[in-house]
């Protein structure tokens, strides 16, 4: 009876419910000492946690990069490609524990290899968007059509050459961001917050499955 | 023309960004900027902080997009540095120690002393229960600064616990959100101003922020960076780089005038 | 400049040429340069927690602060989640983090992202000049906007069936459009982002040889 209580739903929603409580109580009915005190310490927690959380992913990725490295079922080259991930966490972790993140070695390898990768990785989409622009991009209703205009007239904008031809496009360019734009994210927002408020409802009466269960 | 299309048009676009790219990165002209009233903002609020003043900095740092935010936290950095401000920086991401030892070697403390006038505390993992805790109490948070001298022996530290004893807290380079954190967590709870230099992905999502007061100002990525750069008078890689910003954008409209030149031509 | 600086610089061209060969097809390289940026930014990432957990937590346990070990030990039930059989211990935790989270969200989004975008968006100034206009533009364009999602009105309740309300589809229709150019201007802007990282990798390349020759 005791496992089933403690593998059931009910006591996570309780936590759910106290950890919510004490910062909601905190805020809206001013900060007694005992309450600021909760709360401080409710924080605190999850500062920790979420760092746990993080190792947890990290830990995670090389569970599976070496299941992945000892599969049958993958090429070669995938196989060698997951052991070498698998290898450098581990290679990099000892490095950095070792010698710290402000030793030589640790620079360098964080300068010159991988903030040039991840970086690369993040660029390459520059040119799909542009093979995108000439194949995709097509104003063939009207919902389109808007949408190119307002996308064009912003990226007119953030080229500094148009100022120089006609200071127009700047002041066009800065009414669709600062009215347009902000009139339909504003709009999002606002949905978002009501949304938000009604996900935290189910979750408190338990109507949602956020723990994994 | 069958030698064009047995390339195929993918290769052709391919090559007419990096020639559009690679051409004015090689022979700048160095276009100005118009610089937006959001930049201004910012720039206005941080030269107006009275002497002595602290200075939060959530240094949110995240490779991958760090170079869209590089030029205004350069920038940012500089002109802080510049100011008789007391600055107390702490990173959100794990890139951000890495980053800012780069950042720094551009920045001139002058007479400035560490400890005393400027303080770099660690790095803490990022969520709002974080962004929470160092507003309720930095000490809750960390024990010592980046370098590992015990937060009690800093003088600077001395006085400053809460978001109250801030007068500003500024996020840079943020990627995933951390000046809503900010906003939520600084500013509605404790009435701190929030400033931001963002990449261009979050800039739109913070100017209803902006209209509504809850952020005093935020930097559009490296067209912001350049701005900043014009602002405060330090030509650096953002004012380089708006050549390159030019021919790409509008190779990017032609490329879509292009495409729709069919539909429009059948419109009319 | 040294042989480190060297080796450093030619070791990201070659990575840079190797990622871009994605362009031509995914190749070999491509894959190897994925897998090494990724070992090495997950490496990365657990350095930094580690080291947080090292210089901050485990001193303040030491010190005297004992209420942070059960916090710690919450940390370490997530875990569980790495085993099928002990996948409940991740609950616990996780509770605390969705409750704590949720309720620091929430607090401030009832403010910051409901109460005053309402206030600004009703704040409008009635005077005949561009900012008076924008004013009464914005407030037109927030009520379409969220009409569109009103997902539940989508007319007038008749007897057992509804009829399409004329205004409700425009406003809706004009919504769609604000929501249309507002996306439109997201799409700009993340464009000038990608541009910003692949001006700098570009410029890595474009100079290497200079740098190299000691011209920059």
């Amino acid at each position: 009876m005791m496992a089933a209580i403690l593998k059931g739903k009910q006591l996570p929603i309780v936590i759910i419910w106290i950890a919510a409580l004490i910062i909601f109580c905190n805020y809206f009915f001013g900060g007694s000492a005992l309450g600021s005190a909760f709360r401080t310490l409710t924080v605190d927690w999850a500062v920790l946690i979420v760092n746990m959380a993080l190792i947890l992913g990290s830990v995670t990725l090389l569970q599976r990069s070496i299941t992945l490295a000892r599969s049958k079922n993958s090429t070669k080259v995938d196989r060698f490609m997951r052991a070498w991930t698998a290898f450098l966490v581990i290679f990099v972790l000892i490095l950095g524990v070792t010698l710290g993140i402000q030793s030589g070695p640790y620079s360098w390898m964080y300068n010159n290899i991988l903030l040039p990768s991840w970086q690369t990785v993040y660029s390459i989409i520059i040119f799909f968007m542009a093979t995108a622009a000439y194949r995709a991009y097509k104003a063939n209703n009207r919902y389109a059509a808007v949408l190119l205009a307002g996308g064009l007239l912003v990226l007119l904008r953030n080229a500094p050459v148009t100022a120089v031809v006609w200071g127009g496009f700047q002041t066009i360019g800065s009414w669709v961001l600062d009215v347009v734009n902000m009139s339909g994210t504003r709009a999002i927002m606002i949905g978002a917050t009501i949304g938000a408020i009604s996900l935290l409802v189910k979750i408190l009466l338990g109507r949602e499955r956020i723990l994994g269960e | 023309m069958s030698t064009l299309r047995n390339i195929g048009y993918r290769k052709i676009i391919y090559l007419l960004v990096l020639l559009a790219a690679a051409i004015p990165t090689l022979y700048t002209i160095g276009l100005p900027v118009t610089v937006s009233q959001q930049s201004r903002d910012l720039y206005s609020f941080i030269e107006n902080l009275p002497a002595g003043s602290n200075v939060a900095i959530q240094f949110a740092a995240y490779a991958g997009m760090y170079p869209d935010a590089q030029p205004a936290t350069r920038a940012g950095l500089i002109h802080l540095f510049r100011r008789p401000l007391n600055i107390v920086l702490w990173h959100t991401s794990a890139d951000g120690p890495m980053l800012l030892t780069g950042e720094m070697r551009y920045v001139n403390v002058g007479s400035r002393v560490y400890g005393k006038d400027y303080v770099f505390l660690p790095y803490v993992a990022g969520s709002e229960a974080t962004t929470s805790a160092t507003a309720t109490s930095l000490r809750g948070v960390f024990k010592s600064d980046f370098y590992g001298t015990p937060i009690d022996q800093i003088s600077l530290m001395k006085n400053i616990d809460k978001a109250e004893d801030f007068k500003a807290i500024i996020v840079m380079a943020a990627a995933g959100g951390e000046e809503e954190w900010a906003i939520r967590q600084w500013y509605i709870p404790h009435h701190v101003p929030v400033g931001a230099f963002t990449i261009s992905i979050t800039y739109p999502m913070l100017i209803p922020y902006w209209k509504a007061g809850s952020v005093i100002g935020m930097t559009n990525g490296v067209l912001g960076g350049a701005e900043y750069e014009t602002l405060i008078g330090a030509r650096g890689p953002g004012l380089r780089r708006t050549d390159v910003m030019s021919t790409v954008s509008l190779l990017y409209v032609g490329l879509i005038g292009v495409a729709n030149f069919e539909i429009i031509r059948r419109k009319i | 400049m040294d042989y480190s600086s060297i080796l450093g610089q030619t070791v990201t061209v070659l990575f840079v040429i190797m990622c871009y060969t994605y362009l031509i097809k995914e190749t070999v390289l491509f894959k190897f340069v994925e897998a090494t940026y990724v070992g090495l930014g997950v490496g990365h990432g657990l350095v930094m927690v580690v080291g947080y957990l090292t210089k901050t937590t485990l001193p303040a346990i030491q010190a005297g602060n004992l209420s942070l070990i059960l916090p710690l030990a919450m940390g370490l039930l997530l875990f569980g989640r790495l085993k099928r059989q002990y996948r409940w211990f991740y609950m616990y935790p996780l509770a605390l983090l969705v409750g704590a989270g949720l309720g620091l969200q929430i607090m401030g989004m009832l403010k910051a992202s409901l109460i005053d975008q309402l206030v600004s968006t009703m704040s409008i100034s009635l005077t005949p000049d561009i900012t008076g206009v924008n004013s009464v533009l914005v407030l037109f364009f927030v009520v379409t906007a969220m009409t569109y999602f009103l997902f539940t009105l989508r007319g007038v309740v008749s007897g057992t069936s509804t009829k399409p309300n004329r205004v409700l589809d425009k406003l809706r229709d004009i919504g769609q459009y604000v929501l249309m150019g507002a996306i439109g201007a997201g799409f700009a802007q993340s464009f000038l982002g990608r541009l910003a990282v692949f001006m700098d990798v570009l410029e890595r390349v474009l100079f290497f040889i200079p740098r190299l020759l000691g011209l920059m």
